[in-house]
């Protein structure tokens, strides 16, 4: 045989045929397995200008299809029965099974997302503390953009385990902001805020309404309902409210 | 609410500007023209706006710095390439509604798939109105409501139909060949239109209803 023949060229101990095969199989498989995960995204490192989710599939693509070529290659050199491949067969697809069950999750939850459509692109969803507009459906992922301008990749089989909520946008969200103003009456602190929040009444979506005004020792405790298209503003605004009571006079802080 | 708007003035700009103006008269209204002349000719239009000029790049930096800020973005310019380039940048820094104005009716698809929801097409109106004053007979669509959930068709029956109740969804208004209005209507003629308003599917429902009524002969 050719393998043994290389085998006593190098002078190495051979202990039968099938060893021989065995440890050529095993290094026929490993030379695969290590070209499988290194050798996509080393050919698809250049592809910068490409959608990050198609390289992933062709990547996938190409790792998948070197596995598969290992395995039958290293299944030839042992020159096993059919019945003792079949038994391989089947423990690999097992093995594969448990080792891609994240990534075959994600495909099963792509199916969903797009059988199923609870959203589609362009929507605004929120998953767990995650909140953005679907950029993209990928097949192992959606891709979300931000409110402050991030690209998040969400596993699709997070649409299939957790709890989602599809907004019509950010639209629609009222803010509540809390004032604190020291040394005023109830009615001055009411007045002081009506006229603060007409300041930055342009920037709101609606009006905005004192919601609760109480007094706590010797401050006046406010709470401001603030209708907001986008909600990343509030901040400023009520930063920039805090700003316009100070320049008037009163001892105000935002809480 | 703080609108942005990249008006170029065109027509569609100028009269996208007064209906932003009409539909939040308290708030911030933002028109960016990209030449000295343009934004000089906008600050006389419309003094009650904060006028900025902006040429494409300027304008993408503006959007990226100020994105925190704005609550809506109206693209009109002249260009679908630029409106596209502004819309793109816009969803991709976060403005909660992004709302881009055609020139070409065909390149709403372009911004669909970029995942722009609300898209205005001025031309939207031409073919409705044409067929509801020259069509015939048959269905006409006229009206699809934003979320695309509430339409309106008109109906031009070739002969008396008779019309079966409509579902709860559904609302019907005829009017007949003198003029006149009817509410309730249980048959619509031939010279009449027959008005259904109502939920998308329940609508479709019960134009199929009355296409298949058609032919039946009325008593009467």
């Amino acid at each position: 045989m050719p393998l043994e023949g290389v085998w006593k060229v190098l002078e190495l101990p051979v202990g039968s045929e099938f060893l021989v095969r065995v440890v050529t199989a095993v290094v026929v498989l490993a030379v695969f397995l290590a070209a499988g995960h290194y050798m996509p995204s080393w050919l698809l490192s250049r592809l910068k200008h490409v959608e990050t989710g198609f390289i992933q599939k062709i990547g996938t693509t190409i790792s998948i299809f070197l596995y598969v070529i290992g395995i039958v290659a290293a299944l030839s050199v042992l020159s096993l029965s059919y019945a003792v491949i079949e038994i391989i067969f089947v423990l690999v697809v097992i093995g594969l099974l448990i080792a891609f069950r994240d990534t075959l999750a994600n495909a099963v939850g792509e199916v969903y997302i797009r059988l199923r459509t609870p959203f589609s692109e362009g929507e605004w969803v929120k998953i767990g503390d995650l909140e953005g507009r679907v950029a993209s459906i990928n097949t192992f992922d959606v891709e979300l953009a931000t409110p402050h301008g991030e690209r998040i990749l969400v596993p699709n089989s997070l649409f299939l385990r957790g709890v989602f909520v599809k907004k019509p946008g950010m639209a629609g969200s009222i803010v509540e902001a809390y004032f604190s103003l020291r040394g005023v009456t109830i009615e001055e602190a009411r007045k002081a805020l009506k006229e603060t929040l007409k300041t930055i009444r342009p920037e709101l979506s609606g009006e905005p309404k004192l919601r609760n005004v109480e007094r706590e020792n010797d401050y006046v405790r406010v709470t401001v309902m603030l209708p907001l298209l986008n909600v990343l503003k509030a901040k400023q605004l009520v930063n920039r409210a805090v700003i316009q009571l100070r320049r008037k006079g009163y001892e105000a802080e935002a809480l | 609410m703080r609108i942005v708007v990249f008006s170029g003035m065109t027509h569609t700009g100028g009269l996208a500007v007064a209906t932003l103006r009409e539909a939040d008269p308290e708030g911030k209204l933002i028109i960016v023209e990209p030449t000295v002349e343009k934004s000089a000719a906008a600050k006389k239009q419309f003094p009650w706006a904060e006028v900025l000029k902006k040429n494409v790049d300027e304008f993408i930096e503006y959007l990226k710095e100020t994105a925190q800020l704005i609550d809506v973005f109206v693209a009109c310019s002249d260009s679908d390439a630029v409106n596209y380039r502004f819309c793109k940048t816009a969803l991709d820094v976060g403005v909660p509604m992004v709302i881009p104005v055609l020139n070409n009716p065909l390149n709403r698809e372009l911004f669909q798939r970029s995942g722009v929801s609300i898209i205005v097409n001025p031309y939207a109106s031409i073919k409705p109105k044409l067929l509801e004053a020259l069509k015939a007979d048959g269905e006409i669509s006229l009206y699809e409501s934003l979320n695309s959930q509430i339409v309106l068709h008109a109906y031009k029956p070739t002969s008396r139909v008779k019309l079966e109740s409509p579902e709860g969804e559904v609302c019907f208004l005829a009017v007949k060949a003198d003029g006149s209005t009817v509410s309730k209507v249980r048959e619509v003629d031939k010279n009449e239109v027959l008005y259904v308003l109502g939920v998308k599917d329940a609508v479709r429902r019960c134009l199929e209803s009355v296409r298949a009524a058609r032919g039946k002969r009325v008593s009467g």
